[in-house]
């Protein structure tokens, strides 16, 4: 038991729960064996930097340097310069003060030789001119945006896109409206200032991040407008959903005309059919099963060196302290897929993400203002692939008439081909001005069959009754390697605005 | 004497709404048809309840609730089992109310107030005949009436009904009567007002049935008047229970005199306060140390020179319709509201500033509101507008007025008691059965009860209250035919009506009747409804979801909660959530008392495991992880929880310290292990999930030892050692050795000030908005500590002393001449930009910015002093063509004097020289003094050198 210690309580807590309480946990019926599942950390290993005391490593933005030294930006505003990140025991880490006294840097990124941050109010570049391991020189790019004093006017910033600008987003005045100049936006600064409002109908954001090839999304995380935390799609143009900002389309043509008022206590996807500006979210994470905060966004382009879930993306939860997976494709023109659980156990609220070349995805955390089940107020980890494949659901795919599922590696063919090792059921969200929604339109959809592909590592199922808008929740108890073995997960998400044509 | 029945009847009351609100949504579910056979709208319940409450029984409802057993004499179960609805007390312990409300309501009391549980006993009576019954029992109950209040009635004010208005729509009234106004922050679409009157508790018409003392004294105790609690007490204090007598009586307000015309004196009404920090004065809450008139916005009425506030009400009238701009002028912060709108925000500690607001408006007359305070260090206020046809000015005095005259019931009129009325309205009093209700002194009852006795009563007799056409001579309750169905079937079956009831009935009965269902859910049902969601909310800004605004479900609150918890809060006004606007009413111990123990049997756990013992060996070193467990050294729970009357770091989720007072050990324990399966939605996150502790340092990671640990913990009653990291001391940012900055929100600088502390000990602050240098100071830099803990909420001052405001508005500006005005903009209004500051050697900042196309070098340097510490700024200006007409503005104040040294000594306090190539000039404008430099460029710069000793 000692070695499946922190492993098996996805499993096991459903049943523990279900018995004690009574309570509808999934709300899926399983008869879950007692046998547990490999830990997660058999394939991903979590290093914890040491750090110093006296300071308050509150790590909201992260960023490689050239040199290879990790530029850790905090809430309080300072960034350090961290020698030896990479070590592993992490030894000899050393921090240096580079930068101090901005305000709430949630963004860093690089280009030509300068530091880009974004700190609350201000779009800054910084550059050490003198060598002394210090910045001199800091200029505001760009100050677009209005703050009045209010702590939720948050602005979160991108790296660099191939054109040279940032993607900020831009939290609403008190999280429920908009008081200032394009508060519940996103707007494009470019590295010389030009500014271009992008989206409009932001609400919370907890980060922001390109997938691989280049397309932004940030996540959005649950309240007015917001049935549940989601990853969404900036296409410029779009309207993300909550209609606080939309005022300010008076100060802008760059998006065109002002979408039509939602209506509240409505769904997404009926909304989405009348407002032509309405971009429904791609990934809906849902509430407790995947996360309550969602956070910081990483793409792994390391062609292999995080493991082999290339060019998806990783999506922190600042209140479970974990990191989740994502998964999308386009389906008739527009991003959406699945999410699944990653990894849990970070020491604090997982706010901060960066994916280095050599396939490390560094955890920034802090639990100030909310709390976090890591329990720690501050922390940098760095999670590394252990080299060992873990079994799992790589992909999962709409269908016109069902989903495919590819896993790392073959399944046994008779447990994976019986639908009855499977259950999905289906939910969405009110949309409405109100804060959050519960899971409502519950529907059971059947898996009528579950063909496996020749080679093992796909299967297809063929489902009676998807449900457009729907988040379709699949678990896979009886789905097994052909040693045997449970899948790391046997939990996927996936958000089906639209079903393939 | 009885005339017969008349076909050529009154015209229909609403009878689908007769029973009292509270019942209305209790009994819709049946089909309504009226006494007509009309087709009734059946609307929703009260809440969500759009059928019959499981287990309650809608005709014995009736009987209670029409208080049967009144009239018809029963034995002592069933009375008990019924816990009839007693009506309001009338005379000595009543309300005061005037005759001719009281002539009204007789006459017709549906009419008024349709769906009341008083019976039409008049019905049916010739037009003479039933005037001449009113006209007794009005001047019978007008004279045992209690004597009118000593007081003077109150003048009206437009801001105390608003007030009234919002409090009206918060603290719970709108949960039974029906609201008058769209919810306060309707995002959605706003309710159909209309729609829900049908299925609200009536009001009747309050302005003329009492004063605005009256009403508040009844609202702020109504168990006094109507001790059935069927009205609650709102726990509401007597200013919050005069805004909203003064609210729901506002038709008293638009009273004309004899003329017609408005009555108005001329004038505002003032209300001056005073604290200990000026800018901590609630207006709305704090109690005026004086009061009166004055002519218009000024600020004369003030005793003091600092720390003081005050509070400008009433009404301003506009010739013309359109776009009007308001403006403040104001050291330190001031607001302007007319109506419900703030046009001005001016607030905050500052020098004298100007801020505006435009709103469009029709003519005539519109409530205004202007609240200022003063702090330290001088004050002003200047309340001006412009708009068509008007100039900007300050606001005269003929614009100006306030309601004047005393708010009356209306429809007014001397009334005599007349003697002879009195006797025969007495003789009525008991001839109509009135006192079987209705107890009233010195009118004798015994024997008197002519009507058959409960047992006796038959259900399916041609002739009674509950038959299809009710005889004159009978209560008429104008009852639907679904209800006296309801009621037949419920009297053939009565024999029923002698057992008590059992705990989980009474507990369905109770919620019922009370109209519990319409904020708790239980058991499926209730909770509020979607047309009244969104009129609860929250007090100040609280991000709890909707666990900050909604009343919490009951569903099993009996294995929730102590027994003497629910006590506590069913009759003792115990709360724990003070987020929430919607309060707790009080139904009173006599008619709510019974429900700790009917929930408590109705809900008991037969598994719940036993409570671990807190005096067992061990418990005390438990309580000690539990300690550590709730502190940022565990599970901070404290990141969202406030405990022992000490704030939360995050948002003020419910104090944990009142754990063991409140809640069970088995309760605790399975919530903790599932938060979401309890309270559905819950943002508290499992620290178990799936029964395994996240936390593995403590107790090993032991699930159930951690919870144990808690329990022991928090359920003491006691707290002599708090959480870990709960109290937050003071983190001062030190200075030592170089210069060190901190942006953040300064009280003072604005939301984007860039503080600088320096090693000699002066400091600044530079407002990065306005793009000005706003603050200098002396001694300590800054406390960090309330923007790096919690959520960094809010505006910090100066840790040190000396702290000099310096004057808002732009430091350069082009003048048309030496005589023009200085411009307010600043900022990038005023094309201002910032652009960024280098750091030298010792960390010490040169701003950057530009003005036009003028760009800026800020260097500002502090020098130890050999008594204080002082500034020097060097401000080096570049410009590819040089700006003609640029001036720098260098001082403004009451009082400025040059010295033989060629400084400026500003209002006593500040020694300012300032160099460059033009001359200083010191000038008058706007009624202050000023100190401008030209500003001269030479090869496309300039330079200006600033000193400031103060």
């Amino acid at each position: 038991m000692k070695t499946t210690k922190s492993k098996s309580w996805l499993r096991l807590g459903h049943w523990f729960t279900a018995c004690l309480a009574g309570a509808v946990v999934g709300t899926l019926d399983i008869v879950r064996a007692a046998e547990t599942a490999p830990p997660e950390s058999d394939y991903y290993q979590i290093v914890t930097l040491p750090i110093p005391k006296g300071i308050t490593l509150e790590a909201s933005a992260l960023q490689l340097m050239p040199d290879g030294k990790l530029a850790v930006a905090t809430r309080l505003g300072e960034i350090y310069m961290v020698e030896g990140a990479f070590a592993n025991p992490p030894e000899n880490v050393k921090f240096n003060l580079y930068a101090s006294g901005l305000h709430e840097i949630l963004g860093l990124t690089i280009r030509e030789g300068w530091l880009y941050c974004v700190q609350r109010c201000e779009v800054t570049r910084m550059k050490d001119t003198k060598g002394k391991g210090r910045a001199d020189v800091f200029e505001t790019i760009a100050d677009p945006w209005g703050i009045n004093g209010d702590y939720h006017e948050y602005a979160f910033g991108s790296k660099f896109d191939k054109d040279g600008n940032i993607w900020t987003v831009l939290c609403l005045t008190g999280s429920f409206t908009s008081e200032n100049p394009y508060r519940g936006w996103s707007l494009r600064v470019s590295h010389d200032g030009k500014v271009t409002p992008t989206c409009s109908g932001v609400r919370s954001p907890g980060g922001i991040g390109a997938n691989a090839v280049g397309d932004m999304f940030y996540t959005d995380n649950q309240g007015p407008w917001n049935g549940a935390c989601a990853l969404k799609h900036l296409e410029p143009g779009t309207f993300q959903g909550n209609p606080q900002g939309n005022k300010w389309y008076k100060l802008t043509d760059a998006l065109g005309k002002q979408p039509e008022e939602p209506k509240s206590g409505s769904r997404m996807h009926i909304e989405a059919k009348k407002i032509p500006q309405l971009m429904p979210p791609p990934i809906i994470f849902p509430y407790r099963k995947m996360g309550q905060s969602a956070s910081g966004i990483a793409c792994d382009t390391t062609g292999g060196k995080f493991g082999i879930f290339q060019n998806q993306l990783f999506v922190g939860d600042q209140t479970h302290s974990t990191v989740m997976r994502v998964q999308l494709e386009k389906v008739n023109g527009r991003y959406q897929g699945a999410c699944f659980p990653f990894r849990a156990g970070f020491d604090s609220g997982s706010l901060s993400l960066e994916m280095t070349p050599d396939g490390s995805l560094f955890v920034g955390g802090s639990d100030r203002g909310w709390g976090a089940r890591g329990g720690k107020p501050f922390s940098l980890q760095r999670l590394v692939w252990t080299g060992k494949k873990p079994f799992e659901i790589s992909e999962m795919r709409a269908r016109p008439d069902g989903f495919e599922l590819a896993f790392t590696s073959a399944v046994d063919s008779g447990s994976a081909s019986s639908p009855a090792s499977y259950q999905m059921e289906t939910y969405t969200y009110i949309y409405q001005s109100s804060y959050g929604s519960p899971e409502v339109d519950g529907t059971k959809p059947t898996i009528k069959s579950a063909t496996v592909a020749a080679d093992g590592r796909s299967v297809r199922l063929v489902v009676d009754g998807l449900q457009e808008g729907h988040v379709h929740e699949l678990h896979l108890p009886g789905v097994r390697s052909p040693e045997g073995k449970r899948l790391v997960h046997d939990a996927a998400y996936y958000t089906l605005n639209q079903i393939p044509k | 004497m009885r005339t017969c029945f008349s076909s050529a009847t009154r015209r229909s009351p609403l009878s689908v709404r007769l029973v009292a609100g509270l019942l209305v949504g209790l009994v819709a579910w049946l089909p309504a048809v009226s006494a007509r056979g009309q087709n009734q709208p059946t609307g929703v319940i009260l809440g969500l309840l759009p059928e019959k409450v499981a287990g309650v029984d809608a005709g014995e409802l009736l009987l209670a609730e029409l208080n049967c057993v009144g009239c018809h004499a029963a034995a002592n179960p069933v009375k008990q089992r019924l816990a009839s609805k007693r009506p309001p007390t009338l005379g000595e312990g009543g309300l005061r109310i005037t005759p001719q409300y009281l002539r009204d309501f007789l006459t017709n009391p549906h009419g008024d107030k349709p769906g009341t549980t008083m019976p039409d006993v008049l019905h049916g009576m010739a037009a003479g005949e039933k005037a001449e019954a009113v006209e007794a029992l009005t001047h019978f109950l007008t004279s045992i009436m209690p004597a009118p209040a000593a007081a003077a009635a109150p003048t009206g004010d437009l801001f105390v009904v608003q007030r009234g208005k919002q409090l009206f729509h918060s603290v719970g009234c709108v949960a039974c009567h029906a609201p008058q106004e769209a919810p306060p922050a309707a995002a959605g679409a706003a309710p159909d007002l209309e729609a829900l009157k049908l299925v609200s508790v009536p009001l009747g018409n309050q302005a003329r049935k009492t004063t605005v003392s009256e009403l508040a004294k009844f609202l702020m105790n109504p168990l006094k008047v109507r001790p059935s609690g069927r009205m609650p007490a709102m726990n509401l204090n007597e200013s919050e229970a005069t805004a909203i007598a003064m609210y729901l009586q506002r038709a008293q307000l638009t009273a004309t005199d004899a003329g017609g015309a408005p009555v108005r004196a001329a004038g505002l009404k003032y209300e001056y306060f005073e604290a200990g920090d000026g800018a901590k004065i609630k207006f709305d809450k704090d109690k005026p140390v004086a009061s009166g008139s004055v002519e218009r916005f000024v600020v004369t009425p003030a005793k003091r020179k600092d720390n003081f506030g005050l509070k400008f009400s009433g009404v301003i009238t506009l010739a013309k319709a359109g776009d009007y701009t308001f403006f403040t002028s104001s050291d330190d912060g001031s607001f302007l509201y007319i109506g419900d709108t703030k046009v001005v925000d001016n607030g905050g500690v500052h020098a004298a500033q100007e801020r505006k607001g435009t709103i469009k408006l029709p003519a005539g007359d519109h409530p205004i509101l202007v609240t200022f305070f003063n702090g330290g260090a001088g004050f002003e206020l200047k309340v001006s507008y412009e708009g068509p046809g008007v100039a900007k000015q300050e606001i005269p005095a003929k614009a100006l007025s306030h309601l004047g005259r005393p708010m009356l019931p209306l429809g007014e009129t001397k009334f005599a008691v007349d003697d002879a009325k009195v006797a025969r309205g007495k003789e009525l009093f008991v001839s109509l059965n009135c006192f079987s209700c209705h107890q009233v002194k010195g009118v004798p009852t015994d024997g008197l009860l002519s009507a058959r006795d409960f047992a006796s009563l038959n259900p399916a007799a041609a002739k009674s209250c509950v038959a299809d056409q009710v005889p004159p001579g009978l209560p008429q309750f104008y009852l639907t035919a679904s209800q006296r169905a309801a009621m037949r079937a419920t009297l053939a079956k009565r024999a029923a009506l002698s057992q008590p009831l059992g705990h989980k009935e009474q507990v369905g009965r109770t919620l019922a009747t009370f109209n519990c269902f319409s904020c708790h859910a239980r058991d499926g049902q209730g909770g509020p409804g979607t047309a009244r969601a969104d009129y609860f909310g929250v007090n100040g800004e609280v991000d709890l979801g909707d666990e900050g605004r909604m009343p919490p479900t009951l569903h099993a609150v009996g294995a929730k909660l102590q027994a003497s918890w629910m006590k506590t809060v069913l009759t003792e006004g115990g709360a724990v959530r003070p987020y929430m606007a919607t309060r707790m009413p009080q139904f009173g111990a006599a008619n709510v008392g019974h429900l700790p123990v009917a929930f408590e049997s109705a809900d008991a756990r037969v598994d719940a495991p036993p409570q671990p013992n807190g005096f067992a060996p061990g418990a005390a070193e438990a309580a000690k992880h539990g300690r550590r467990l709730v502190g940022t050294t565990g599970l901070s729970c404290i990141a969202c929880h406030n405990f022992a009357g000490n704030k939360s770091l995050g948002v003020p989720a419910l104090d944990l310290a009142t754990t063991g007072q409140r809640l069970k050990w088995d309760w605790f324990r399975r919530y903790l292990l599932d938060p979401a399966s309890l309270r559905p939605g819950t943002r508290m996150p499992p620290f178990w999930p799936e029964g395994k502790a996240v936390n593995k340092d403590i107790l090993a990671g032991n699930t159930e030892k951690q919870i144990d640990a808690l329990w022991m913990y928090l359920a003491r009653k006691n707290f002599t050692d708090l959480p870990t990291g709960l109290v937050q001391g003071k983190m001062e940012v030190v200075v030592t050795n170089e210069a060190v900055i901190y942006r953040n929100f300064i009280d003072g600088a604005g939301s984007r000030a860039i503080g600088v502390g320096y090693p000699e000990k002066a400091n600044l602050a530079f407002d990065a908005n306005d793009v000005r240098l706003a603050l200098i100071w002396q001694g300590a830099f800054i406390d960090a500590a309330r923007h790096r803990t919690g959520r960094g909420v809010g505006f910090e001052k100066p840790l040190g002393g000396n702290v000099l405001k310096l004057p808002a508005g732009p430091e350069f500006a082009v003048l048309a001449d030496e005589k023009a005005a200085w411009p307010t903009d600043a900022g990038k209004k005023a094309e201002f930009q910032m652009r960024g500051y280098r750091l030298d050697e010792q960390q010490r900042p040169t701003f950057r910015y530009s003005f036009k196309s003028v760009e800026i070098e800020d260097f500002p340097s502090a020098v130890a002093g050999e008594d204080d510490p002082f500034l020097q700024r060097t401000l080096t200006l570049k410009a590819a063509t040089p700006v003609a007409n640029l001036w720098f503005r260098a001082a403004v104040g009451a009082k400025i004097v040059a010295q033989a040294d060629g400084s400026f000594l500003v209002d006593e306090r500040l020694k300012l020289r300032v160099t460059g190539e033009g001359k200083a000039v010191l000038r008058e404008s706007g009624g202050k003094q000023e100190v401008l430099v030209p500003v001269k460029f030479g090869g496309g710069a300039a330079k200006l050198v600033e000193e400031f000793k103060w």
